[in-house]
């Protein structure tokens, strides 16, 4: 009996022993385990990141051509140019095609998970801001004829996390829109462009009191009318150059922003599908450009807009009008157009270079282990923050 | 009589024997579980955000150098010399980098010896560029980046920038 109990003994004695041996080398191993997981998918990240950026993509004018559809791409890229000593110098077409907008143009996000062969393990978020946080605030106001026209404005300017930016060259310049009822001539104006340097505490004032006084004056007549009027704010940081347009529209008229792919003008239309506001080949009459650093407006004389309408996408019971161009510069920072709809006219804006970019996923799980990478990215002249998160669904 | 108190010797010697296996056995358990124990103790494994971090932190200081590089912004602030040009640089670094981020730059000035061979590094900047106002935190911090950037500038001037880069988040961090 006492050789039974001898045997019991030493076999928990052997049990204990392997079991503190196997906890304590588990203990030991399992954080350079860790370490090689979270390293792979550094460079896994790393990688996705690289031939996001840093590829055209193959065909490699896949943003421009809209009629591409995503599951023809053979791989996607955002490189506008690769011959270029900027290391990240994206397309803006591409990135208007990743915007979330169900367009019929848009790529969606599962098309480019395939594409990056990430299959179902892996996951990311891409936030694209400038690098420049630029805000208008009215501070000043010109009353004509019962409206209300803003004629002042302080122009704050911050970085990403909201620091006030000091000695940021601004220029600034409004562009406003009429309608000559009696010819329905539809004319575009704007002043010269304003210059100012924001102060320590980010901020910058622009008074146009003057120039609404003059527009007042030149065009307050009964047969004109006022559609409204955009000030567009170039901030300039040392060669970081971020572009900001805001509507200063007196009246209550809503003043829509779409989007530009190639050569098209796409925006989602207010009213419900049923109805189709806007008269075809009467609304359009022009399009107005507006550019970087100066104000060059021409007149699109060999636009298609106003008569080619080659179609009218419906998606998912919302309306998106697509206008197709014959020609848009390639050097344009936006473009902005007149609609009628109801007897209202409306602005319409189409920035070139979206302001700011989310793709991928919305919300990144709580408790995963995430890779979180920044890139000073650039997009034309414009200066953008890339923040790329990435992680393994299966953690 | 005299055969049963042999057997009985023998059956106490061996149950002693047992007893001693049993302890030496004990022994040797307790001495293997406190050799893993204090090795542990003394096995010191890298941190994975640190190490992710401090390449990540690399790449975007090369990032942000060569893109002020070719943007001209070297060449408009430390290419002039003017007044003020470290001031205009930190003004810069200070929107471009993460406020997580501790940053110290400094200039040096490649000079050419007249033999044509051998060069010499003259510190350019006259103002320290860097965030870090209290302390040092390049001396405490567990990751500390160096990037070192040549320019040359389109005046001529060739210019050696080194940017030490090191996170504001410290030990406390995590992935």
């Amino acid at each position: 009996m006492q050789i039974v109990y001898d045997y019991i003994v030493t076999t928990v004695i052997f049990f204990l022993i392997f079991s503190f041996s196997m906890a304590s080398l588990l203990n030991i191993v399992e954080t350079p385990m860790r370490h090689v997981s979270e390293q792979q998918l550094t460079t896994r990240a790393e990688t996705v990141l690289g031939n996001l950026f840093g590829y055209m993509g193959d065909p490699a004018n896949w943003g421009d051509n809209i009629s591409f559809r995503p599951e023809n791409l053979k791989s996607i890229g955002l490189s506008k140019n690769l011959k270029t000593d900027v290391i990240y110098d994206l397309d803006p077409s591409k990135l208007s095609r990743l915007l979330p907008i169900d367009t019929g143009a848009s790529v969606h996000t599962d098309a480019i998970y395939k594409l990056l062969n990430l299959g179902r393990e892996y996951r990311f978020s891409l936030h694209m801001v400038p690098v420049l946080n630029i805000s208008v605030t009215p501070t000043g106001y010109l009353s004509d004829g019962g409206d209300t026209y803003a004629t002042e404005f302080l122009v704050a300017v911050t970085t990403h996390e909201r620091t006030p930016v000091g000695n940021v060259n601004l220029s600034v310049y409004i562009i406003t829109a009429y309608i000559e009822m009696g010819s329905n001539r539809l004319i575009f104006d704007s002043n010269g462009t304003t210059y100012n340097v924001t102060r320590w505490d980010g901020n910058a004032s622009f008074n146009f009191t003057s120039l609404y006084e003059y527009i007042l004056d030149e065009y307050g007549s009964s047969n004109i009318k006022f559609v409204g009027s955009l000030l567009v704010v170039i901030g300039d940081f040392f060669g970081m150059h971020t572009m900001y347009v805001y509507p200063t529209s007196h009246t209550a008229e809503v003043c829509l922003q779409g989007i530009i792919v190639g050569n098209y003008l796409i925006f989602e239309d207010p009213d419900p599908p049923t109805r189709i506001p806007f008269e075809k080949g009467k609304n359009m009459t022009v399009a107005n450009e507006y550019t970087f650093n100066d104000v060059i407006l021409t007149g699109m004389t060999n636009s298609s807009a106003g008569t080619s309408f080659p179609w009218l996408a419906y998606h998912n019971g919302t309306q998106f009008q697509v206008y197709e161009l014959a020609y848009l510069e390639p050097d344009i920072y936006g473009a902005c157009i007149v609609a009628k709809s109801r007897g209202d006219y409306y602005l319409i804006i189409f920035p070139r270079i979206p302001n700011v970019i989310d793709f991928g996923e919305r919300t990144i799980p709580r408790g995963t282990r995430v890779v979180g990478i920044r890139r000073l990215v650039f997009v034309e002249d414009m200066a953008f923050f890339a923040d790329f998160f990435f992680w393994r669904t299966s953690d | 009589m005299r055969g049963t108190a042999r057997h009985w010797r023998r059956r106490e010697r061996r149950r002693r024997q047992g007893q001693l296996r049993v302890l030496e056995a004990t022994i040797a358990a307790i001495a293997i579980f406190f050799s893993f124990l204090t090795a542990s103790y003394f096995t010191r494994n890298p941190r994975s955000w640190t190490v992710s971090r401090s390449e990540d932190l690399t790449r975007l200081g090369y990032n942000i150098l060569h893109s002020l590089a070719v943007k001209d912004v070297l060449n408009k602030t430390i290419a002039t010399g003017n007044a003020g040009w470290e001031l205009q640089v930190n003004f810069i670094l200070e929107a471009l980098l993460p406020t997580t981020t501790y940053y110290n730059l400094t200039v040096y000035r490649v000079l050419s010896q007249s033999n044509g061979w051998n060069v010499e590094y003259q510190i350019y900047n006259g103002v320290i560029i860097s965030n870090a106002e209290y302390g040092d935190p390049f001396t405490y911090s567990p990751e500390v980046v160096s990037v070192s950037y040549l320019y040359t500038s389109r005046l001529g001037g060739v210019y050696l920038l080194v940017l030490q880069l090191s996170d504001v988040r410290g030990e406390s961090g995590s992935a």
